[in-house]
């Protein structure tokens, strides 16, 4: 098949251009942390083999968004809506697991209630995605997730790279209008293949989990988990948000299903220990997800176990989740 | 660590525990995990080396089962404090003991690409807390595994630099910490991650009326973090734990430190966790206390 064959310098002089063209987000290294960030000018992005902080999912779910601002009158309340952002934006070397979670929360956004914050950004963004042929890190298993990635449908643009330098191939009309501000002729591609993946394991775990509910194994599970927020704030996949009046304005924020304040209300907490909570974010993921949209809320990214502080390894998690036993007695304590 | 093996065992096997709270090997840095064993026969398992990074005291609270627990020396302090805050009598676990001569930095064995811990811990590769590190025996263990360490000289000072670091003016203070907290996604693995802090309801939960906004924004992560250091003033043991897990490699550190720091000069050299005798300033009234910096 035929690509356009880039070097780094075309790679690097066409982001420069679209940079002042548009708003471009990109992973750039700031003091040795790896983030998508805004490209401003003289801005280095990673080209390499390297893996960001957080997910791109933030760019579509911010972390803290205003739905809207309020003033209270003496008989009214004016409602006032955020500053809108409509420029188009170009998401560069996102990867293909991280396009392929966007594509799964695209159902829940669009099951009751279509999410206008939601779709209006997805559809502004073109997104190029970087092909990964080898995992990234040694905590990559998006193939135990079903998912080759050395392709991204659902991406606007694909590029390779390679020794000899990036092929790149654009997949939609907006791929292509992208994919113009790089200079490069186009050249037969070689064929592209992953290598390298570790060995997959099954994640087909929707009615193991749901058997096993009260399985005394979950105690188990992740008993090291602290309940901090990290993993779900890393993940491309979680979605869950809280929202709350902070002075004047009604804020979407991203909440964790792994703290002790989530669901909690004045008088009740249907997860009251941590192992339920846990619980919750590995039946959610596995099991609730799928059954519902047919899909698992996971991509295999690997970032909860990059950055678990605890070193809780996700991979070991759903292995265990493959073993659970039946409850001998039934019921939890 | 045979001898650790062997102890767990019998403590398990005898039912004087419940479970025993230590560390087992990982194929990820820092090549241990924390393990929590209930089995005679999973007591194997466990390991103790200088990848032994966590400050497992962290889980006692709550547990509500009986656990003896690996601990190292300077995380007793921990322990100490707790104690004297009346929020885990002494005797609600068994404290094994163990000596410890420094922890490697997580951060720099990733970045170093190592696949396996060194066999000698340099001092580059070091935590910086063990670097001064004037405890490597754990004290008032209920048992000792393992040979004690001799102790070695502190190659740095605990509070080296603070006092130039602040002696900035506030202005410039303060946009220093709004800038690094910026970069704050308001994970609280800071705060979860913390041996002392237990309360059931951390006043950042609290939403009727919100004290502290959720919004990651610049003056709501200062407003966080500040009250933080607050909290942790002379109560804070310097295990370093909110540094490690800080996903974008906040320095907790420095402000814990300073907070320390000056605790130490104001109440008598008081360092918290290091004495049980010695009250800690805010459970104790003494007619000669320092009273400059209040009104």
């Amino acid at each position: 098949m035929k690509m356009q064959k880039l070097s780094e310098d075309d790679i690097r002089a066409g982001l420069d251009k679209l940079s002042r063209e548009t708003v471009v987000y990109a992973p750039m290294e700031q003091e040795g942390r790896l983030d998508f960030r805004k490209m401003e000018k003289g801005g280095e992005v990673e080209l390499g083999a390297r893996k960001t902080i957080m997910s791109a999912k933030k760019l579509f779910l911010p972390q803290a968004e205003e739905l809207f601002s309020f003033k209270a009158g003496k008989h009214s309340v004016e409602m006032i809506d955020p500053p809108k952002d409509e420029e188009p934006l170009v998401l560069f070397a996102c990867r293909p697991c991280e396009m392929r979670a966007l594509e799964i929360m695209d159902k829940v956004f669009n099951w009751d209630y279509a999410d206008f914050q939601w779709n209006e950004r997805r559809a502004r963004a073109t997104i190029i995605v970087f092909a990964c042929l080898e995992p990234l890190t040694e905590t990559c298993f998006c193939n135990s997730l079903g998912i080759d990635s050395s392709r991204s449908d659902g991406a606007d643009a694909i590029i390779y790279t390679t020794a000899e330098g990036f092929f790149a191939r654009a997949h939609s009309e907006k791929g292509k209008k992208a994919l113009k501000v790089f200079v490069g002729k186009d050249e037969e591609a070689p064929e592209f293949t992953t290598r390298d993946f570790p060995e997959k394991f099954n994640t087909d775990l929707q009615e193991k989990m749901m058997e096993n509910f009260e399985s005394p194994t979950w105690k188990e599970i992740a008993p090291a988990c602290i309940g901090c927020g990290i993993c779900t704030f890393v993940c491309p996949t979680c979605h869950c948000f809280d929202i709350q009046d902070e002075g004047g304005r009604r804020v979407r924020l991203w909440d964790y299903c792994t703290g002790a304040d989530f669901t909690l209300m004045l008088a009740h907490q249907p997860r009251p220990t941590q192992y339920r909570r846990y619980r919750q974010k590995v039946m959610h993921k596995y099991s609730y997800y799928p059954t519902r949209f047919g899909e698992i809320l996971c991509t295999g990214c690997g970032r909860c176990i990059d950055q678990c502080p605890q070193n809780i390894d996700f991979r070991e998690v759903l292995k265990k989740c493959n073993r659970l036993a039946p409850a001998e007695t039934g019921g939890e304590e | 660590m045979e001898q650790l093996i062997q102890e767990a065992k019998k403590l398990l096997e005898e039912n004087k525990v419940d479970v025993v709270i230590g560390y087992r090997s990982s194929p990820l840095p820092p090549f241990t995990r924390p393990a929590f064993i209930r089995r005679p026969e999973d007591c194997e398992q466990l390991v103790f080396n200088c990848g032994s990074v966590y400050n497992l005291t962290r889980y006692l609270i709550g547990l509500g089962e009986k656990p003896a627990i690996v601990v190292k020396g300077c995380e007793q302090r921990g322990l100490v404090v707790l104690e004297q805050e009346n929020m885990l009598p002494r005797d609600s676990y068994l404290l094994i003991g163990v000596g410890c001569s420094g922890q490697v930095d997580e951060r720099k064995l990733r970045e170093g690409g190592f696949d396996r811990l060194p066999e000698q811990l340099s001092d580059e590769l070091m935590a910086d807390k063990c670097l001064y590190c004037d405890q490597h025996n754990t004290p008032d263990a209920d048992i000792f595994v393992g040979d004690e360490v001799e102790s070695v000289e502190p190659r740095t000072e605990r509070y080296a630099g603070l006092d130039e670091f602040f002696a900035q003016d506030y202005e410039e203070l303060y946009h220093h910490w709004t800038e690094v907290f910026s970069r704050c996604i308001r994970c609280y693995a800071c705060r979860n991650i913390c041996p002392l802090c237990y309360c059931e309801q951390c006043i950042s939960y609290v939403n009727m009326p919100q004290w502290l906004p959720r919004s990651v924004a610049d003056n709501n992560n200062y407003l966080f973090h500040m009250r933080r250091v607050l909290c942790m003033a002379g109560r804070c043991i310097d295990c370093g734990e909110c540094e490690r897990a800080c996903p974008v490699d906040i320095p907790l550190r420095t402000l814990y430190k300073r907070i320390a720091q000056k605790i130490e000069g104001f109440f008598y050299g008081y360092r918290a966790g290091n004495n049980r005798e010695q009250l800690p300033p805010l459970q104790d009234f003494n007619k000669d206390d320092s009273a400059d910096f209040i009104l």
